[in-house]
């Protein structure tokens, strides 16, 4: 039986994503990745938190804005703000339960 | 396409009509305004609007078509533009102190080439269009709202 080795292939080239290190790799590369992706799932979670802050910050600002300067500001800024840090809000919370359901869900095993 | 990207576009709209409102008030509030500082009579403003797209908005001989820009990003306003082309409207009345003095036309006073008419309309239509937009503002809340209700 006849195999394409590495080198006769042409085009691109991309590594398999392998989650055993046992996978067969081929001949005369290393198997396994040891590499760590980018992003721990607690540094994506703690970014968005932030991103939700930002947009409650944001609309914090705004409300304060319209009632010391209101010739600065739009009404409708202010209300989208004020949408927009309700509904991040609203997702996060989804986000959370869901957590806490799939945590309540384990306590229950027996 | 973010979670914002509807409301952000809504929200261009938004302004952008604020705006034409705007234009149309001092309109309105300069109907019979003979006197400006470039002379002559006062001229109604209009707002020319064009789509606001994120990258340049070009074509070549050696494109096919345009390039894609993907879905619009919303409204801007292009440019505030003094309409010349109506001649003003022309009221006989000598004793006015913006009255032409000489000519042909002597004894007659310039007034600002709009009808408040059309102005009361365009007010109409602006109102009507920023309702559209909040209308659209809230449809995109609602339904992210129910996304959230999935497997609930």
């Amino acid at each position: 039986m006849e195999y394409l080795k590495f080198d006769q292939v042409s085009g691109h080239k991309l590594a398999l994503k392998q989650t055993d290190p046992r996978h067969f790799a081929g001949a005369g590369t290393p198997s396994g990745r040891t590499e760590k992706p980018d992003q721990t799932f607690e540094n994506m979670m703690f970014e968005a938190l932030n991103g939700v802050n930002k947009l409650q910050q944001e609309s914090d600002n705004l409300n304060v804005q319209m009632i010391t300067d209101p010739d600065s500001i739009d009404a409708h800024d202010v209300t989208i703000a004020m949408a927009k840090a309700n509904t991040a809000l609203a997702l996060t919370k989804a986000v959370i339960d869901r957590g806490i359901k799939a945590y309540k869900e384990i306590l229950s095993i027996r | 396409m973010g979670i914002f990207t509807n409301i952000n576009t809504a929200a261009s709209g938004l302004t952008a009509q604020r705006l034409r409102l705007d234009v149309i008030s001092d309109n309105i509030a300069n109907a019979n305004t003979t006197r400006t500082s470039e002379g002559g009579p006062f001229r109604r403003s209009r707002v020319v609007f064009r789509p606001r797209v994120s990258q340049p908005y070009w074509k070549s001989p050696f494109l096919p078509s345009f390039l894609d820009n993907g879905i619009g990003q919303g409204v801007r306003v292009a440019k505030i533009e003094k309409d010349m082309d109506e001649k003003p409207r022309l009221v006989y009345d000598p004793t006015h102190p913006d009255a032409i003095k000489t000519g042909p036309r002597a004894g007659y006073v310039e007034y600002p080439n709009m009808n408040i008419v059309n102005e009361m309309v365009d007010m109409i239509s602006a109102t009507r269009s920023y309702e559209a937009n909040i209308a659209m503002v809230n449809g995109s809340k609602s339904m992210f709202l129910k996304a959230l209700e999935i497997g609930r």
